[in-house]
Formats: structure tokens, C-alpha cells, sequence
């Protein structure tokens, strides 16, 4: 019964990773096309490309079941990419108000 | 044995990893110091993506060292470091510049205190990172030559691209940047395009560009120098020129009184549309075959009288009648609408008949109102008769055209033989006494009938009497 009990709390563990990861990758995945489409990668070049790399790191230790490191990336990735695209934002609001 | 040697191995193994971390450590320590660098230079605004790219690479090296992971984690130093050194390099020329102005009214500089010296701080900007600051940067947005004011020049022969004709080609100014061709018979088409590099284009305005001489640009035939149209063919007839005739009858258009609507020669080129020999701007019947005497109207009838004014355009009639054909009632060559008496057989002009006492003129024949009367059995006429006659030739005098035929009849009494020849020699009689009177024998015929056409029954005396007898059928008033 104690074999069954820790092989069950095994297995949970050990599926739990992904299962956080993946929705903070598609999270990121989805700011980081937000902020492309807002105009990112020339107004605010220097979020918009950290915000690729960590999306991108985050995807490749993925792969290597370092499901903790790539949730820590994704979100980082999340978070670069807002700022991106609120600065693409702002930026795109002076230059409409600009006569 | 072998367990010995692992126990010596392992610990070796252990200490080069542990070399191998300390060496990536390490390098990663330079590498973030070298980001702070940058980052005072203004690395974030000048080179955004390399900072980036150099932070973001540091980070997962440390993460791959703290894995194990040396391989990956060099990959990751060796990118942070390559991205530093560009934002470094970027960075140097980028960074903010302060230039201090001093206050002209002051100079020379006044003595203490120096707190009371105007600075005036202007930042000084490169967009294009060229070393040429946008203020004196014609192409602020492209980086290029000091030389050429930040403009660039991609192909180096000194000519900004904006001014280049061959910007990827070096060429001289006097060619506008673009590389000199050779040109052998100096016509200024240079050889590389020069369809005849041996023979001088003639620039003559006619295909000047191919380089090779037109003698004949219109290919007509006829040289240049000889062609009135050098640039348009046309028959030597016409001195080279084309022959125009737009409207392709035939007729060319310097004689075509009709240039736009086909015509025939005839017309000068004008058309005939119902060809009846009067073209059409004369025709008042365009469409209608006519007679040139109507002005190309029909008269089908031939009277004269087109057949829109005719109100009988298919049967002949004079004007008088509006083209329609008189009738005569009576007959008598004096038509309706002349004559006064147009049923009853008359003369011009009225048409009325005259009034004879013993006579009268009928459609067919002259009726005598009494008979002729001859000696019995014999053929001579008698006196009494003479005043009936004499009416006949009135009535021959007034109708001067008129011809007669007088014939002679009998009863039946008697051979036949006899009848006819006495019938004969009466109406001979008859006719010689006409003519006796002037009327001229060629209007008068005389026949015998003899009892052949009898009119009365011979049975009787009365219908005898009436047999024998004497007529003037009328043959002819015209």
C-alpha cells in the first residue's frame, strides 16, 4: 500500500511540471506575438528581444523536463513582452497626437 | 583494482568540473561588468537588441552552470560576450555628448566667481550611429561618409548614392557614377550597347539609342535624304510620303471631297448610296434610285412628275391632273377634264359635238339620220341624197384626222354574186363623190358587203329596206 502511495505522489511530481510550464508558455507565447503585431521590435527593441530569448530559452529547457526554469523564463518573457508592447503603444499614441 | 582506480578517478573528475565552473564563473563576471559598462554608455538606447541578447545569455549560462550543463552554458558566454563587445563598440559613439558654450559677453573669461558661468548642455544626436551627428547629417536615418555628410556611397567612387546613376556600379562623375564603356566609332553609344560599334549612329531622331546608322528609317524604300517622310513609309509617287485615304475607297484623301465615308472614284469619293448616278450630297433621294433630271427622284411612271408629287406614281398623267392619266368618256381625243360635253362624242377644244341636221358623230361611226339613195339596181346616187353627204364631208372636215370606212349592203334579193359587186360599186360611188367634195381618198376605204351582214330580216319589205343601206363606221381619229 506504501509502495502504491509513493509511486501515485511519484507520478504526480513528476507531472506537475509541465503542466505549470505550458500554460506560462503559451501565455508568453501569445504577449510576445501581441507585442510584434503592436510594433515592438522598433519601438521598444531592447524588451521586445529579451523578451524572444527568454520565450525561446524557455521552450528549450522545456525540452529538457526543466519544467521550473522554463516556467521561470516564460514568465519572464510574459512580462518583457507587456512592457514591449505598452511602450510600442505609448509611442504609437505620440506620434498619432503629433500635429 | 579497477575500484581503486575509480576512487583515484573520481576525484579527479570532480576537481576539473570544478575548474571547468570556475572558469565560466569567471567569464561570466567579465561578461556582466562589461554590461554595466555598456549600459553607463548607453548601451540600452544605443544598441537595445545586443544588450538584450548579452543580459539574457548571461543568465542562462549561469542557469546551464548551475545544471552542469558546461557545454551549453559556454555556447551561452561565448553569445553574452560577442553581443557585449557590439554594444560596447555601439555604445562609444552613441552616449550623450556635452558641450559646453560659453557666454561670449563674458570673454575673456571674467574672474571668479565661477558659479556664475552660462553653460548650455545640447545633446548631440546620431540616429544612424555614422559618426556624423544628425545636425550635420544630410541622410540622418542612413549611416554613410563623413565625407559625403552621412550619406552613403555603396559602391566607394565618391558619389552619394542619391547622386549616383550606378549606386552598385563605380563610375566617374563625368558618367554620373556609372563605369565608362568603350565607344569605337564615337557616336556616344558606348559599345556594350551598341548594336553597330564599328558605324556611327546618324542621329537622325529615328532609333538614335541602337547606335547603328538609319539611311532609310522608314524602310520604304527610298533613302532618308530623298524621302519628303523619312519617318513614314509611302510609294515613291507620293515622294516617300504614306498615302493617306482614311476612309479606304480608293480615292486619297487630298482628292476626296468625301475623306470619311467610302465613295467612288467618279463622286471624288463621295458616296452613292442608291447608285443611281447622283451622289448622295446632290441627291435629293438619297436612298432611291432616281433620274438625274429629278435630282436623283424616281418617276416610275415616266410621266415627268417624281413620284412623290405624283398622286398616280405607276400609271402615266399630266401635271394638270397630279400625275394621273386622263379618262375619255365619249372618246372623242377631248379628255374628261377638258371636255364640256365629256358623254357625248364631240371636238376641240370643248368637246361638244356640232350640231348636224342629217348626221351625227358617234364613238364608232358617223350615224346618218336618212339613207343614201341610189338608182334601182344600179349604183349611182341620187340628188336627194347629196345634202346627207355633203354633211358627211362637214363632219370629215371638222374632224381632219378622222378615217372612214363606207360599206355597202344589201338585201337578199338577187344572186349574191350581184349583191356584192352592187354593194361595192355604191360604196365606191359613195366615196368617189367625198372625194369629189376634197376629202382626201386615203381617209376613206369603201367595202361591199352584199347581204352577208344583214341588220333586218329579209323575209319582210320593211326589214329588206333596212338591209339595204349605206354606213360610216369611223376607223381611225388620230
Amino acid at each position: 500500500m506504501r509502495l502504491v502511495l509513493a509511486l501515485f505522489a511519484l507520478a504526480a511530481a513528476a507531472g506537475c511540471g509541465p503542466i505549470q510550464s505550458t500554460p506560462a508558455l503559451i501565455e508568453a507565447d501569445v504577449e510576445v506575438e501581441a507585442a510584434r503585431s503592436a510594433g515592438a521590435a522598433t519601438a521598444a527593441p531592447y524588451e521586445f528581444t529579451s523578451a524572444e530569448a527568454y520565450l525561446r530559452k524557455a521552450r528549450e529547457v522545456a525540452g529538457y523536463a526543466q519544467y521550473q526554469p522554463a516556467t521561470d523564463f516564460a514568465v519572464k518573457a510574459r512580462d518583457l513582452a507587456k512592457d514591449a508592447r505598452e511602450k510600442a503603444l505609448n509611442a504609437s499614441n505620440r506620434a498619432t497626437e503629433t500635429p | 583494482m579497477r575500484s581503486r582506480a575509480l576512487v583515484l578517478l573520481l576525484p579527479a573528475a570532480l576537481a576539473a568540473a570544478c575548474a571547468t565552473g570556475g572558469k565560466l564563473l569567471a567569464d561570466a563576471d567579465v561578461a556582466r561588468a562589461d554590461i554595466e559598462k555598456a549600459r553607463r554608455s548607453g548601451a540600452v538606447k544605443c544598441a537595445p537588441k545586443e544588450t538584450a541578447l548579452a543580459e539574457s545569455n548571461i543568465e542562462f549560462a549561469l542557469l546551464e552552470i548551475g545544471q552542469g550543463n558546461a557545454t551549453r552554458a559556454r555556447q551561452h558566454l561565448d553569445l553574452a560576450q560577442t553581443n557585449v563587445k557590439k554594444a560596447l563598440d555601439l555604445s562609444k559613439t552613441c552616449g550623450p555628448t556635452q558641450v559646453t558654450i560659453r557666454d561670449r559677453k563674458q570673454q575673456p573669461p571674467p574672474p571668479p566667481p565661477p558659479e556664475k558661468k552660462k553653460v548650455v548642455v545640447i545633446e548631440k544626436t546620431d540616429r544612424d550611429r555614422d559618426a556624423v551627428a544628425d545636425i550635420d547629417d544630410k541622410c540622418p536615418d542612413l549611416p554613410g561618409k563623413p565625407e559625403l555628410q552621412g550619406c552613403p556611397d555603396q559602391d566607394g567612387d565618391g558619389i552619394a548614392d542619391a547622386d549616383d546613376a550606378c549606386p552598385r556600379q563605380p563610375g566617374p562623375k563625368e558618367t554620373q557614377g556609372c563605369p565608362v564603356s568603350r565607344d569605337t566609332d564615337g557616336d556616344g553609344v558606348p559599345d556594350d550597347i551598341d548594336r553597330c560599334p564599328d558605324n556611327p549612329e546618324d542621329k537622325d531622331g529615328f532609333q538614335d539609342e541602337d547606335g547603328c546608322p538609319d539611311s532609310d528609317d522608314d524602310n520604304d524604300g527610298i533613302v532618308d535624304r530623298m524621302d519628303a517622310c523619312p519617318n513614314n513609309p509611302g510609294p515613291i509617287e507620293n515622294r516617300g510620303c504614306p498615302v493617306i485615304d482614311r476612309d479606304g475607297d480608293g480615292v486619297n484623301d487630298d482628292e476626296d471631297r468625301c475623306p470619311d465615308v467610302p465613295g467612288k472614284a467618279e463622286f471624288k469619293g463621295c458616296p452613292d448610296a442608291d447608285g443611281d448616278g447622283v451622289p448622295d450630297a446632290d441627291d435629293k433621294c438619297p436612298t432611291v434610285a432616281g433620274k438625274k433630271e429629278f435630282q436623283g427622284c424616281p418617276d416610275q411612271d415616266g410621266d415627268g412628275i417624281t413620284d412623290a408629287e405624283d398622286k398616280c406614281p405607276l400609271n402615266a398623267g399630266p401635271r394638270e391632273n397630279d400625275g394621273c392619266p386622263d379618262t375619255d368618256r365619249d372618246g372623242d381625243a377631248v379628255v374628261d377634264r377638258l371636255d364640256k360635253c365629256p358623254d357625248n362624242f364631240g371636238m376641240p377644244p370643248d368637246g361638244c359635238p356640232k350640231k348636224y341636221t342629217l348626221v351625227e358623230v358617234k364613238k364608232d361611226r358617223i350615224e346618218i339620220k336618212q339613207q343614201v339613195h341610189f338608182a334601182s339596181g344600179k349604183w349611182l346616187v341620187l340628188p336627194d341624197s347629196f345634202n346627207l353627204l355633203n354633211q358627211v364631208v362637214a363632219v370629215l372636215n371638222d374632224y381632219p384626222k378622222m378615217r372612214i370606212s363606207i360599206e355597202g349592203h344589201t338585201d337578199n334579193v338577187g344572186t349574191e354574186a350581184f349583191n356584192m359587186r352592187l354593194s361595192q360599186k355604191r360604196a365606191e360611188e359613195v366615196r368617189g363623190y367625198l372625194v369629189q367634195k376634197g376629202i382626201a381618198p386615203d381617209r376613206l376605204e369603201a367595202t361591199g358587203y352584199g347581204p352577208t351582214r344583214p341588220i333586218a330580216s329579209n323575209k319582210t319589205a320593211m326589214g329588206r329596206g333596212q338591209n339595204r343601206r349605206t354606213e360610216f363606221r369611223i376607223v381611225s381619229l388620230e
